[in-house]
């Protein structure tokens, strides 16, 4: 043991600056500043929320119909802390995303409750009072609510610091990446958000880029990846992960990973990506008649989990999760199976001792009920 | 100042030096990380007085500050002493952006303009940063960390071999007494699937003297088991030794500590 680098248990622990941001929070288990998603639920599964400096990519389900709802709650969240936002997307304009944001609400629309309220459980009742969700983040939750049967005010989206980012069309030249990586980094210029150098903060940055990848980027994806027909792609990957770590900012990524026909790309961009997660769909697919899913939308694979600035990751009580769209909200849940309600299931509840009389040597003396 | 006791023991009683020379690899794989492991090599010697070169890839040195605060070891003030130099990727990629670069200092230079040497402007700064170290002739670890990563750039897995041969024949410049200048630790990311970054590992493994390789349980996820912790030392400098030896443990990573134990053993088994 040598006295080299060790640090007393006396000295203060992290600096005592006092920055608050609107709509960040200091992490319980490092030293991390977490913002929401937008999605309490989907908060909860990142450990509290999303850390300061982090990519969060999401797997697009086939027909990008729940990715597009992850996003947009992802920049009404950033809407309504103030917070800086920047939006590009070559598959949609980008100004449809923003004007069709979900309108923000004072109580959480809560349907689930009113449904249960109206059919009692028929069996394991002692669980009627508890929540499929865990109640741990309930209290201390820091987004909004939204409601998604309501758009967002225009005078709302109008007063916030919305960038939507379109192709240059002059600029044909060089590569869309490129210019988007460009734009990113001089609206971290202009707001003053890297810490490079080292001047307090008082806003976050958002990025929702969506369909990044897809055939509207270029067709960097085929059979051909030996010839690193994607290696733009991975260039811009990697040097987003570059910007996002050196400035305040958070970022959420949608790529329609059923595309690409190489697996080592997807491979590539999840190892960049902080928090992975996939979304598949029932659309379509025979899953959307399967009993066992008959409460939900689709499948929601954890992917990936980083541990940032700790040794663990954020630990999950479930591997098996899914998403549900309500009429108001969109959820994620802990997997659970449908009790089975039928009549033809159900067990047979005779005694089979009773049923029987006893064996015939003995007579009909005996009783029926054998007293232990 | 050792961090991980079980560690430590593990690489003690297979004989791994790691202040010797020669090379080190560490590889993890997309639901395993090195990072304690890495943590654990750096602080392990810096306790033995030795200088340590950081290039980190994958993530940014106050993640490694963060770790080390969190176990009792206050990196950042290290570096600020000039025991540890750090070149962090992630910084140095977030300025070739910047319109105005001086292109002759900028190792990314290759992404605008293409290279038929492109690892040559980074192995030039490492060497810069490492020459006091080598004129006085003191003893340093070069830890290049997630070398896989440059893959994403469009290089090639032959230049990034030829970059550690560079780094290779750097640390190998000693005095005429035949003594190693330093150790080559290097950590890469094995994905099954993906052929470029499995070549790239082969081919470090093959210039290796110990290969410590983290990976996850073929039979899926554990709460109590992280993966396996093989170790493979191959003893160049005995002749008769022609394959290497294999020591496989399992580990778990919790908070503050790294824990290794015999295959089999968790606490949950037992």
């Amino acid at each position: 043991m040598t006295s080299v680098g060790s640090v007393s248990s006396f000295q203060k622990k992290g600096k005592s600056k006092s920055i608050s941001i609107p709509g960040t929070r200091p992490s319980i288990h490092n030293s991390q500043l977490l913002t929401s998603t937008g999605i309490p639920s989907l908060d909860y599964l990142l450990g509290g929320g999303l850390p300061v400096g982090s990519i969060l990519l999401v797997e697009e389900d086939r027909y990008d119909v729940y990715s597009k709802l992850f996003l947009k709650y992802f920049l009404a969240e950033g809407v309504m802390n103030k917070h800086m936002l920047t939006v590009a997307s070559l598959d949609i304009s980008p100004q449809s995303i923003t004007e069709t944001l979900p309108a923000p609400v004072d109580v959480e629309p809560n349907e689930t409750s009113e449904s249960f309220a109206n059919n009692p459980m028929t069996i394991a009742w002692r669980y009627q009072n508890q929540k499929s969700q865990p109640t741990s983040f309930g209290s201390n939750r820091f987004s909004h609510n939204y409601d998604l049967t309501k758009v967002m005010a225009r005078e709302q989206t109008f007063e916030a610091n919305i960038e939507s980012w379109r192709i240059n069309s002059n600029e044909s030249l060089r590569n869309s990446y490129w210019q988007l990586l460009e734009a990113i980094k001089k609206r971290i210029e202009t707001g003053n958000m890297s810490t490079l150098d080292g001047s307090p903060k008082t806003n976050v940055l958002r990025l929702g880029l969506h369909s990044i990848g897809s055939p509207l980027w270029g067709l960097e994806y085929g059979f051909y990846e030996k010839d690193h027909k994607w290696k733009n792609l991975t260039t811009f990957f990697y040097v987003l992960r570059a910007l996002v770590r050196t400035c305040y900012s958070v970022c959420l990524v949608t790529v329609p990973s059923h595309l690409f026909v190489d697996p080592a790309l997807i491979l590539r961009l999840q190892s960049m990506a902080d928090f992975v997660v996939r979304l598949e769909s029932f659309q379509g697919s025979d899953k959307e008649t399967n009993p066992v899913f008959k409460d939900y939308h689709g499948l929601f694979h954890v992917v990936k989990l980083a541990a940032i600035n700790s040794l663990v990751p954020p630990l999950l009580d479930s591997v098996d999760w899914v998403f549900k769209l309500r009429r108001h909200k969109l959820t994620v849940e802990k997997l659970h199976l449908p009790p089975d309600l039928s009549d033809t299931v159900s067990r047979n509840q005779e005694d089979p001792v009773r049923s029987k009389t006893g064996p015939t040597c003995m007579g009909d003396k005996l009783p029926k009920h054998l007293d232990f | 100042m050792n961090m991980f006791d079980s560690v430590t023991n593990a690489l003690e009683s297979c004989g791994v030096c790691i202040d010797e020379g020669g090379l080190l690899l560490l590889s993890e794989t997309s639901s395993t990380t090195a990072c304690g492991l890495v943590c654990h090599v750096i602080t392990s010697e810096l306790a033995n007085n030795h200088h340590v070169c950081f290039v980190s890839m994958q993530h940014t040195w106050g993640h490694y500050c963060n770790i080390g605060n969190k176990l009792g070891v206050n990196l950042r003030q290290l570096t600020s002493d000039g025991k540890i130099q750090v070149i962090e990727m992630l910084k140095l990629l977030s300025r070739t952006l910047d319109e105005v670069t001086d292109s002759a200092d900028d190792p990314f230079d290759f992404i605008k303009t293409p290279s038929v040497h492109p690892l040559h402007k980074l192995y030039q700064l490492i060497r810069r940063t490492l020459q006091p170290w080598l004129d006085k002739n003191e003893f340093f670890i070069l830890v290049l960390d997630g070398i896989s990563f440059l893959l994403n750039l469009g290089l090639k897995s032959a230049d990034i071999h030829n970059f550690i041969n560079y780094c290779r024949n750097l640390t190998e410049m000693g005095d005429l007494s035949g003594r190693y200048a330093g150790t080559l630790v290097v950590v890469t990311q094995l994905y099954e699937k993906d052929d470029e970054t499995s070549i790239v590992s082969s081919k470090i493994i093959h210039t290796s003297n110990t290969y410590i390789s983290l990976d996850s349980l073929k039979t899926g996820l554990s709460r109590e088991v992280h993966g396996n912790f093989i170790i493979n030392v191959l003893n160049r400098k005995l002749p008769h030794i022609c394959s290497p030896e294999v020591w496989t443990f399992q580990y778990k990573m919790e908070d503050k500590n790294m824990k290794l134990f015999a295959p089999g053993t968790a606490s949950g088994v037992l």
